[in-house]
């Protein structure tokens, strides 16, 4: 992490172009699975995400070229969430009707999650360290 | 003089303030039920509804007028999403590591929690269209709602079942901000960092990732990767999954 010889960023077009560039691309993609396969939605900003990806290991995008619009974007993401959360006062019908048991299961759900995720990361561990025993 | 209310101004502006009053609160009174997100959200929907009645107007109306800024903040999302690819990067040697067990855990982890949720989400007697909106809460926002839209079939229904699944995301992040240190105790979650980063990053996305953060690097570098990797996980069966449970 702490590198001496860290890079200068790129200047703000550069990586505003890089962003929206790849943000097309996977757009077109998008659309293009959608057209073979409909019903199975590959969000744009999640073939987005690996495009920028493939492009940083393959040296295609440097580090530079991306990360200080990238740090400033994830730190601005509660602000993000904000509209989709204010979108809930188009269905606050549905809401007044099962509004409470919506809250009730979200929260067990929370946990069900985490607690799936937790277990089975830790028998995954398990198994791995068995194998690797027999090995 | 009222048609400003039909300009992007308004719906920026009204974002803008809500959260950053959320954010003065919360600084003020560190409590998890001040988390700007949240107090955002709530100010916003009390003033939206606030201003149909001022303005003897349906809220639909209200909340479109709205939209109309609300869309260019939400547009961000986005690029937001796709930049997680740089913390990602910055951490691929974890990547290349444990890649096989981030993939097996999470993929295992969420066909079980998805069986339970819409187990759960049966016993509650949930809507069709709630039940639906529960499945894809375990990716973050700008991944699950383009998904939750789709299996309710797109338009309105889509758009209501996106709006739910907005609301599960951010009540996902209020739990494990409040509970998380508890249930790392409960449930003895730290002697196993990856998994207890992997489990964060699922069921609390971003604030999850900064409560994983709080508890060690490893756990952090997890909570971020497995954000972008469950995001993928549930884009792969969440679909098939409703299909098999004739949801869709």
């Amino acid at each position: 992490m702490k590198n001496n010889q860290k890079k200068n960023a790129a200047p703000l077009l550069t990586q505003f172009l890089i962003f929206s560039g790849i943000l097309l691309v996977a757009n077109i993609l998008s659309i293009g699975i959608s057209m073979v396969l409909p019903g199975f939605p590959v969000p744009t900003p999640l073939i987005g995400l690996i495009l920028l990806f493939i492009a940083l290991v393959s040296g295609l995008v440097k580090l530079e070229q991306v990360e200080s619009l990238s740090t400033n974007l994830i730190g601005l993401i509660g602000l993000l969430f904000v509209p989709s959360g204010i979108s809930l006062a188009s269905s606050l019908t549905l809401f007044k009707q099962e509004g409470i048991k919506i809250v009730a299961v979200v929260i067990i759900s929370t946990v069900i999650l985490l607690l799936s995720v937790a277990y089975t990361s830790r028998l995954v561990a398990k198994i791995s360290d068995k194998v690797h025993h027999k090995l | 003089m009222l048609s400003f209310l039909n300009t992007p101004f308004w719906g920026i502006f009204l974002t803008i303030i809500v959260y950053w009053i959320g954010q003065q609160l919360f600084k003020k009174y560190p409590i998890f039920i001040f988390q700007p997100l949240f107090i955002g959200m709530i100010l916003g929907i009390f003033v939206l509804i606030g201003l149909s009645s001022l303005l003897q107007e349906p809220t639909t109306i209200v909340y479109q007028q709205y939209k109309v800024g609300g869309d260019f903040i939400f547009w961000f999302l986005s690029p937001a999403t796709m930049a997680f690819a740089v913390p990602l990067y910055k951490r691929r040697d974890l990547v290349k590591r444990y890649w096989l067990r981030i993939f097996t855990s999470l993929f295992v982890g969420l066909t079980i929690a998805l069986l339970l949720i819409f187990a759960i989400s049966r016993l509650f007697g949930l809507s069709k269209i709630a039940t639906i909106a529960m499945l894809p809460q375990a990716a973050t926002t700008a991944i699950a709602l383009p998904i939750s839209s789709t299996i309710a079939g797109g338009g309105q229904l889509g758009a209501t079942a996106a709006s739910i699944t907005a609301m599960a995301v951010i009540v996902n992040a209020v739990v494990i901000y409040a509970l998380g240190s508890q249930l790392i105790k409960w449930f003895k979650l730290d002697n196993d960092p990856i998994g207890l980063g992997l489990s964060f990053g699922t069921a609390g996305h971003t604030i999850g990732s900064a409560k994983a953060i709080e508890v060690g690097e490893v756990e952090g570098a997890m909570a971020s990767i497995s954000m972008v990797v469950i995001g993928l996980i549930v884009d792969l069966i969440v679909p098939t999954f409703a299909k098999l449970m004739g949801l869709m």
